[in-house]
């Protein structure tokens, strides 16, 4: 996006308030990222912080091929794991259930939405990695193996299996193709 | 709609009331302010330098910036004299101390050996000779190190050149036992027998270094110069020899064709930056092998003096390292090299070396983080009057001197007698970096007007920044001696970022 780069130009120049634009640009969609990934408000939150944090302390390094954007969720990605590398540790000293978090207003699709983000959470961390950045961020593959590290075919047989596994759920059988598009296919 | 789109459209409704708090951004300014502050930051990110690069310059930058320059402040109170170590022979430094010795220049008094700065003419150095330098590819050369021992001396020669202008050996003596006068240096006599005759060969003094191991004994190696000889030699004995050897050692050499035992370089004609008028560019380069090798030079605006980069000439200490940045952001650290080893004496430059750079390593950038001159011009006088001084004794002199620019204190003068006789230690307080520049302390001191060679000690890690100089008096102590400092050593601060343009 243009005014990224004008803003990363602007903010290696010592340009205070591009960082803040750039914050404020993207903060609720990698919030949201946050939360699909963690499922946890406060987890989410504080993996948000992380990710801009170290995007912007390494923003020299940052290739000036890749877009900003790609260089942040890269980063949340990273914070992501490591929240829940953090979380799974205090799990199993305190033995808590999994968080489930109230937030926003009351939600006319609650169930469903909850449902789906149950389902999530129960994915294997590589497969909802992929299947979040695929579906929610709408990248192509190529870039989610650039952003996980991995190759191509990784990220397609973990996008497959999480399809599978989600499909699987019974709150989700929607999600199963439909007649119509299996034949079309 | 197909179950993916679905999805899409499930998680886009899902995470949709997922809203910001209000003051995140607050929060995350503070966090970037704390540590460390971003609007820091960007300063040294868009130059290049690395984390710990920039702390080292901030550190410095701060310390200037509390000190208000010209004027040097208070100094603070002067220690107890103390003796200094002895003159004539290595002692193991006090902990956290360092300390150099300047053998005194030829010509008794005018600094006539120093390197001159000739820039390579085209189509020369196409050929990079590990230990000897970069070189026209035409002649013979060794192709790895030949050993030979004994009497418990072990004789490397590392590297044996003999091209159209000129011959060079890369050699080692191991195991000397150190004897009186070792501080001055271990010399060691380098003869080579080619075709039935015997040739003298003129050690590089500014290529020449000495390690002591555990036991006391010292690995000694230099870079030895002669004429040209005969360009099809097919081998050579190299014959090593002198006082602290206590005999010869001998080493027959094979030689192969000079491009063979080489590494074919790259010229880089564009690659250079230049800061605050000084200039960095590396017209060579040795890329895609194992190790990677530019050649760097350096160019200073008037008055031109003895160039290196780093504090030490052919030491770099840790944080002064040069580095390689590629465009994934990934930084290459410059290996150590033993001192003089990769230096190319054709050329007022340097060589460095770094490890073999991955195939994907691109867009290439060198961090020249500091750069230090030692200027033919600026000299700082002095008078100490010593009449009545005890050895042990202390004058206190507190002179303000202008020193090639930079401000200068001699604290004050102590008196020693040692065994080889007396000795002046000269307390010195060279201020903080000023505007980019950091007074290092002189590269000659003369006393009436004579080169008698000196010492300068430091205190701390780091940077060799004279605290003391100890210079060795005439026999018969006049009532007052005239010192002279000469060749004011700065350290410029850069960083130059030379982009090499692969």
């Amino acid at each position: 996006m243009d005014d990224d780069r004008d803003a990363v130009a602007r903010c290696l120049q010592g340009d205070e308030a591009a960082f803040g634009e750039l914050f404020r640009r993207h903060e609720a969609r990698v919030l949201r990222l946050a939360y699909a990934l963690l499922g946890d408000r406060e987890a989410a939150e504080d993996a948000k912080q992380e990710a801009f944090l170290a995007a912007f302390r390494s923003l020299d390094r940052m290739n000036a091929d890749v877009a900003f954007s790609s260089w942040l969720h890269r980063n949340l990605v990273w914070a992501a794991r490591a929240a829940s590398r953090r979380a799974y540790r205090r799990r199993e000293v305190t033995g808590d259930p999994p968080d489930r978090d109230e937030f926003g207003p009351v939600f006319e699709d609650q169930d469903r939405r909850a449902a789906l983000l149950d389902a999530l959470r129960a994915l294997p961390a590589g497969a909802r990695e992929a299947v979040v950045l695929r579906f929610y961020l709408d990248l192509p593959e190529s870039e989610i193996a650039r952003l996980l590290d991995c190759r191509p075919g990784t990220v397609k047989s973990r996008i497959s299996r999480g399809l599978r596994r989600l499909a699987a759920s019974p709150a989700l059988a929607e999600l199963q193709p439909s007649k119509e598009a299996r034949d079309v296919r | 709609m197909s179950a993916e789109a679905r999805l899409a459209a499930g998680l886009e409704r899902a995470l949709e009331p997922v809203r910001p708090r209000p003051g995140a951004w607050a929060r995350l300014r503070s966090q970037l302010e704390e540590s460390p502050p971003v609007p820091l930051w960007h300063r040294v990110w868009e130059r290049g330098i690395s984390r710990r690069q920039f702390l080292g310059g901030a550190a410095a930058a701060a310390a200037a910036a509390f000190v208000p320059a010209p004027s040097l402040g208070k100094t603070p109170a002067l220690p107890q004299p103390e003796p200094p170590p002895p003159w004539d022979r290595w002692a193991p430094p006090r902990p956290g101390h360092g300390s150099i010795w300047h053998h005194p220049a030829a010509g008794r008094g005018k600094p006539t050996n120093l390197p001159v700065f000739r820039p390579p003419a085209p189509d020369e150095h196409d050929l990079y000779m590990p230990g000897i330098g970069f070189r026209s590819p035409s002649g013979m050369a060794s192709r790895g190190p030949v050993s030979a021992a004994a009497g418990g001396l072990t004789l490397t020669v590392h590297r044996v050149t003999v091209l159209n202008e000129g011959t060079w050996l890369d050699v080692e003596v191991s195991g000397v036992v150190p004897g009186p006068g070792s501080s001055r240096g271990i010399g060691f006599e380098v003869t080579l027998r080619a075709d039935g005759q015997v040739h003298a060969a003129a050690a590089d003094l500014n290529r020449s270094s000495s390690n002591r191991r555990d036991d006391g004994r010292i690995t000694v190696r230099t870079v030895a110069h002669l004429g040209p000889l005969r360009p099809d030699l097919a081998e050579v004995e190299v014959i090593v020899g002198g006082e602290q050897i206590g005999g010869e050692l001998r080493a027959l050499v094979p030689l192969v064709p000079a491009v063979e035992a080489g590494l074919m370089a790259t010229r880089l004609t564009r690659a250079a930056a230049t800061v605050g008028g000084v200039t960095v560019s590396v017209p060579r380069a040795v890329l895609g092998t194992d190790p990677t090798i530019l050649l760097l030079e350096v160019r200073t605006p008037p008055p031109h003096g003895h160039v290196w980069i780093g504090a030490r000439i052919a030491v770099r200490f840790r944080g002064e390292e040069l580095t390689l940045l590629d465009a994934d952001g990934r930084e290459y650290l410059e290996e150590p090299t033993v001192a003089g080893s990769s230096h190319d004496p054709a050329v007022m430059g340097d060589v460095a070396v770094f490890p073999r750079l991955p195939p994907g390593a691109t867009g290439l950038r060198l961090v020249v983080p500091t750069v230090t001159v030692a200027a033919f011009e600026g000299e700082a006088e002095l008078r100490v009057p010593l009449a009545g001084v005890r050895p042990g004794g202390a004058v206190p002199l507190g002179l303000d001197l202008a020193f090639g620019g930079d401000p200068l204190r001699v604290v004050a003068a102590e008196l020693w007698e040692l065994e080889t006789g007396r000795l002046l230690t000269l307390r010195l307080d060279l201020g903080p970096r000023r505007q980019g520049r950091l007074l290092l302390g002189p590269g000659q001191v003369l006393v009436d007007g004579e080169d008698r060679g000196f010492r300068g000690r430091w205190s701390g890690l780091g940077h060799a920044r004279y605290e003391m100089i100890d210079v060795p008096l005439p026999p018969e102590t006049p009532d007052e001696v005239s010192i002279t400092l000469r060749l004011p050593r700065v350290e410029i601060l850069g960083p130059w970022i030379v982009p090499l343009g692969f």
